[in-house]
């Protein structure tokens, strides 16, 4: 089922609309939706109680200080099988939902899934700037203004929900669309303003934005490639890491309560460190930085949905995000093993394939 | 190349089949180079790439994983994971460059003795081919 919702109102106050109609018909116990903190330029996510609080929501605020899969992750566990909660995501965040849910980090059973179309983020910084008593909104910015990351993402649509918001092609208010037998359910109890017969504006628009998208990373993905070839490079690349951390803190997959990377596996005695010194001359500190990315490439390149917060969490501005990017579509692609499509796909790297890379383990010919 | 240099060999090798092999090489008197650091794991499955990675990085030439044939896991399948691990890890250091040649995934079963002296042979002399590592090379890493 497919239509448009609101003809009369903006997406934002449509999808409030929306939201208000969720809560009167007793749909949803609570939801989960981008707002502003009190008083501040700040979105976050909230968890809603009521519709009394829609006011102070900002479903397309295009700003995204983190993803809210891992909040989902939290309000999912031991939940209430008689409640109901909407949660509004975007693609980036809806695939790493996907990935969670098949980490068993989420369950989507009390779960409405809620996507919208994304036209880009910016940074929160730069979010920030442009806000007073009003906040900006996506046409307040330009196309430089948004993070790399968001300008090189294939998904404008979230490949998995129970309803999406469609703000591609729609000409006022927004077009929703359920793409799941729950999502149809629910969408039975909403007044559309008309069913959309013919979806061939909406399926042009997503085209166009997705033919500009994959031409500026194909370009851009290329740059960087050049950039980071070789090992001399790579360093360059990560000089000023800190080894902090942080990138690792806000990927929404990396969801281990203990990460290898900060276990005492590669800790040791002193005077080794001093060996080590000896024999290189010089022993940069700290040590295993290059080890930690490239391992968390190892340990997350299947699962990275490229939401890039790892670059906004950088405190050196090291454009992690955008080599994620590279590596992990890359690798997806060459391994036929994607992110974020479908909840029921097996774990990429505790599972396998019997009639995969059969040619490795056996001589070279 | 420095005909003097000698590639330094980190093996991970199965208990239950690539070091048997190891060891069935070294009873049999089978002559191989002496450039491999054997490592005995559990299962090529158990292998993290990150050791892989911390090896090159700390100098090693060149990384050898050995596991049991496909289908005959201990463990039933822990050599298919190894397997797509190491695909990753392929594609990861294709992307960036940092030459996924150095590491060698090989399937040696423990009968196989004469294999496994045949693949630290050929590995031996590849890496000899290629030079010192870079990777291990800069201070930085």
């Amino acid at each position: 089922m497919i239509g448009i919702y609101a003809k009369g109102l903006n997406p934002r106050e449509a999808t409030r609309e929306f939201f208000a109609e969720l809560f009167g018909a007793n749909l949803i116990s609570s939801a989960l939706l981008p707002a502003r903190k009190a008083g501040l330029n700040q979105i976050f996510p909230a968890l809603l109680s009521s519709k009394d609080s829609l006011e102070e929501t900002f479903p397309f605020a295009p700003v995204m200080p983190l993803s809210t899969a891992v909040q989902l992750s939290k309000i999912t566990r031991f939940a209430n099988p008689t409640n109901t909660v909407a949660v509004l995501l975007r693609p980036c965040e809806s695939r790493a939902a996907v990935e969670l849910v098949k980490l068993r980090q989420i369950s989507l059973d009390n779960v409405l899934l809620i996507t919208r179309d994304c036209p880009g983020t910016v940074e929160p910084e730069t979010f920030e700037e442009k806000a007073s008593d009003t906040l900006p909104g996506f046409s307040d910015f330009t196309e430089d203004d948004l993070r790399p990351v968001c300008r090189m993402c294939s998904y404008p649509e979230a490949p998995v929900a129970d309803i999406n918001i469609g703000t591609f092609g729609a000409e006022g208010g927004i077009i929703l669309e359920a793409k799941t037998e729950k999502g149809a359910e629910i969408l039975k109890h909403i007044k559309l303003e008309q069913e959309l017969e013919d979806t061939s504006a909406r399926d042009a628009a997503l085209k166009e934005e997705k033919d500009k998208r994959t031409a500026y990373a194909e370009k851009h993905l290329a740059e960087l490639q050049k950039e980071v070839a070789g090992i001399d490079n790579l360093v360059k690349f990560f000089a000023g890491c800190i080894n902090c951390h942080n990138c690792r803190s806000m990927c929404p997959v990396c969801y281990c309560n203990e990460c290898f990377f900060d276990s005492a596996t590669f800790h040791f005695e002193g005077p080794r460190y001093e060996e080590w010194a000896a024999r290189r001359v010089v022993l940069q500190m700290p040590r295993d930085e290059m080890l930690f990315h490239l391992g968390r490439m190892n340990h997350i390149g299947l699962s990275c949905v490229a939401c890039g917060m790892c670059e906004q969490a950088c405190p050196h501005d090291i454009k992690v995000g955008q080599l994620f990017t590279l590596i992990s579509t890359t690798a997806q692609k060459e391994l036929d093993i994607h992110a974020g499509m479908s909840v029921t796909d097996p774990l990429p790297l505790a599972t396998f394939r019997e009639e995969e890379f059969t040619e490795m383990g056996e001589e070279k010919v | 190349m420095n005909e003097n240099f000698e590639p330094k060999i980190v093996g991970f090798f199965c208990n239950w089949c690539t070091a048997a092999a190891a060891d069935l090489a070294g009873t049999s008197r089978i002559q191989y180079p002496a450039n491999v650091r054997p490592i005995r794991v559990m299962c090529s499955g158990s292998v993290d790439t990150s050791y892989v990675i911390k090896a090159l990085l700390e100098g090693a030439d060149g990384v050898l994983i050995g596991g049991c044939h496909p289908g005959d896991c201990h463990y039933v399948n822990g050599n298919y994971k190894a397997r797509r691990r190491v695909a990753l890890l392929n594609s990861i250091f294709n992307t960036l460059a940092l030459d996924p040649e150095r590491v060698w995934l090989r399937w040696i079963s423990a009968s196989e003795g004469v294999r496994f002296a045949k693949v630290i042979r050929q590995m031996t002399e590849e890496l000899s081919q290629k030079g010192p590592n870079p990777m291990g090379k800069s201070p930085q890493t």
